[in-house]
């Protein structure tokens, strides 16, 4: 997904003016110079600097350009990427590690074009080794479920 | 001397030597498959150093590094797909030297070249890491402004095709490091009410996310096809004669990489492509280059590994990463307590050393490996992307959980993702994003003690010598590309 420099410059204009916005209710500290505001505002005064030469220095074209590949079946292949993850932060809780791995890399296999049995195999086996690394070596606490459960 | 033999003894234990042959072999596994790259493969082994000693979390980075950066070469030689950026530069010599039925020969020849320049650039940094860091010691807080300033410059404008944008991805990074509790007001800043986001933004999942995330998305939308890669011959067969021929290539290469290598903000792609325009400059068959030619593999293949090593120069003796990868050990020393700069030589010089002993041996064990792979590479070629992304992915989620053992930490790697794939999609660089985030903090800090002590006075930054030349380079660095832009318009 490709933006035209002038959208991206004016965004970057608005960036600018919301950090300086947000810097409004940063305290002053008594007796200096350089308080919280002071960083964020140089940052944004540049920001807007570049978002101007962006907008003013290029040529017209269409704002927006789509790849070919977002009018395909493989625009369900990104999209799964980011719902498979955010999948895994509302189930991962519920389900414990190793299910919600599990499941979120046989999807993603399959959505991309993998096989079932070949998909099954990577999953179980990728996601028990994960375990193994993290959990059981590292000693991290990792979401537990149904299948740590029987572990244990 | 006891230093030495402490570092040795730090390197030579059984977990430090098992991990390193580990992190290799992830490396070249990661290396070989095209598409994945030596940076995603660091970002993806830290939330495993992050609960290791310094000694084996660093080793382990240097391996993986070492070795995915020379396995790069595996998938240009055999199918045209440089594997990392810095195999871009002499693909199209390795592809036809391949085609023309020679492909361990091209390999061959890139594995030796990178074992040289890697242990080249090793020497340079344990030469030169030390006198600097002697010098550095001088520092105040000022000469760290700038020195900050002058990274981020270099990185956002030097070493990017487009310096705007390169400077739009620096001044991203910027505010993201400004996010959470300002250390010396105590004020919390663009926390938008959120606990979570009061330590800050955290950097590993941000990194993940920006590096992986983007690498994923770009292979899993592209047309899958059918790799048929071709049978490998002996390795090593007429390998020291071709090295012999070419050694004067060889060894400006390594040193070439390991002089770009140690500059802040450049890496081992820029380090590749100079010493491929420099063989070609002075060979006296010019017109070969491209159809085969050894002296770009050469050359440039030792220059990219070199570069590698001495980037840890700026790294340990200032705190200024040389590349990107440098810029994420950046941050995972400063995890373990470590802050690099002078003193890290002076209070812990063991540990020092043990991270050139460990680069040594990495880039050494790059001729066993180095030949496992180039003949396991025919299978590892044919892995369907299907089957790999999927956990390349789990793996993105796994590591920005564990570092705060929170869901937190993968949402953070999903918007970082995002932002990064976006920011390529648009020719913007996340490398500058990512050393705004290390050295933001480093830069504000270092700012405001100097207003404190100079209380408000501004001169304070051209009161000394190395500053004032400092800060000179710095201007030098921003008007460069306002004076190359004047040229091309007259």
């Amino acid at each position: 997904m490709q933006f035209s420099n002038r959208f991206i410059g004016i965004v970057a204009v608005i960036g600018a003016i919301a950090i300086v916005y947000g810097t409004f209710g940063f305290r002053a500290i008594p007796g200096q110079q350089f308080g919280s505001a002071f960083f964020p505002r140089i940052t944004a005064g540049c920001l807007a600097l570049v978002g101007v030469a962006m907008a003013c220095g290029s040529p017209s074209g269409p704002w927006i350009t789509l790849p070919d590949w977002m009018r395909s079946h493989r625009a369900l292949r990104a999209a799964a990427l980011p719902l498979g993850g955010i999948t895994w932060v509302l189930l991962a809780p519920y389900l414990g590690f190793i299910l919600a791995t599990g499941l979120l890399i046989l999807a993603l296999v399959l959505v991309t074009g993998g096989r079932l049995l070949a998909g099954l195999g990577v999953a179980v086996g990728l996601s028990l080794l994960l375990h193994v690394i993290f959990s059981v070596l590292l000693r991290i606490p990792l979401p537990f479920g149904l299948v740590e459960g029987w572990f244990s | 001397m006891s230093i030495l033999t402490e570092a040795l003894a730090l390197v030579l234990q059984a977990d430090v030597l098992i991990t390193v042959i580990l992190a290799s072999l992830l490396g070249l596994t990661i290396g070989a498959i095209p598409g994945l790259t030596a940076v995603m493969g660091v970002a993806l082994l830290i939330p495993i150093t992050f609960f290791m000693d310094p000694v084996p979390a660093i080793s382990a980075i240097a391996a993986l590094a070492a070795m995915a950066i020379f396995a790069g070469d595996i998938p240009g030689a055999l199918l045209r797909i440089p594997g990392t950026p810095a195999s871009a530069a002499y693909v199209q010599d390795a592809h036809a030297m391949a085609k023309q039925g020679q492909p361990e020969r091209a390999l061959g020849l890139s594995m030796a070249a990178a074992c040289v320049g890697g242990v080249i650039g090793v020497i340079l940094l344990m030469v030169a890491a030390p006198l600097l860091a002697k010098f550095a010691t001088n520092f105040s807080s000022v000469e760290y402004f700038w020195l900050a300033l002058l990274g981020l410059s270099c990185a956002a404008i030097v070493s990017t095709g487009a310096p705007l944008k390169g400077v739009l991805s620096l001044l991203f990074g910027l505010w993201v490091a400004s996010i959470g509790i300002d250390e010396v007001a105590g004020q919390p800043r663009f926390t938008f009410g959120s606990t979570e986001l009061m330590g800050g933004v955290s950097f590993i999942p941000a990194m993940i996310g920006m590096f992986a995330i983007p690498e994923i998305l770009r292979n899993i939308t592209q047309t899958q096809t059918k790799i048929t890669p071709p049978t490998m011959g002996p390795v090593f067969r007429g390998l020291g004669t071709t090295l012999a021929r070419r050694r004067t290539n060889l060894l400006r290469g390594s040193l070439t990489g390991s002089m770009i290598g140690a500059l802040p903000g450049a890496g081992a792609d820029i380090a590749a492509w100079v010493a491929y325009a420099v063989a070609k400059r002075r060979s006296k068959t010019p017109e070969k280059f491209g159809e085969g030619h050894d002296e770009g593999i050469i050359e440039a293949g030792a220059a990219n590994n070199g570069a590698l090593s001495s980037a840890w120069v700026p790294t340990l003796v200032f705190g200024i990463p040389g590349d990107s990868i440098t810029a994420i050990v950046i941050g995972v020393l400063y995890l373990k307590g470590l802050e690099p700069g002078p003193i890290i030589f002076t209070k812990t010089p063991e540990l020092v050393y043990a991270i050139f002993i460990a680069f040594f041996l990495a880039n050494l064990l790059l001729i066993p490996f180095g030949w496992l792979i180039i003949r396991a590479s025919r299978h590892l070629l044919t892995i369907k992307a299907a089957y790999y992304l999927p956990v390349v992915f789990a793996c993105c989620i796994v590591g920005s959980f564990a570092i705060n053992n929170t869901a937190f930490g993968v949402v953070v790697m999903l918007l970082f993702g995002l932002i990064g794939w976006l920011f390529e999609e648009n020719g913007i660089p996340v490398a500058p994003a990512i050393l705004g985030i290390v050295l933001g903090g480093m830069l504000e800090f270092n700012f405001v003690t100097s207003m404190l002590k100079s209380d408000g006075d501004l001169l304070i930054f051209v009161s000394r010598p190395i500053a004032t030349a400092l800060g000179l380079t710095v201007l030098a660095v921003w008007i460069w590309p306002l004076v190359k832009l004047v040229r091309i318009r007259t």
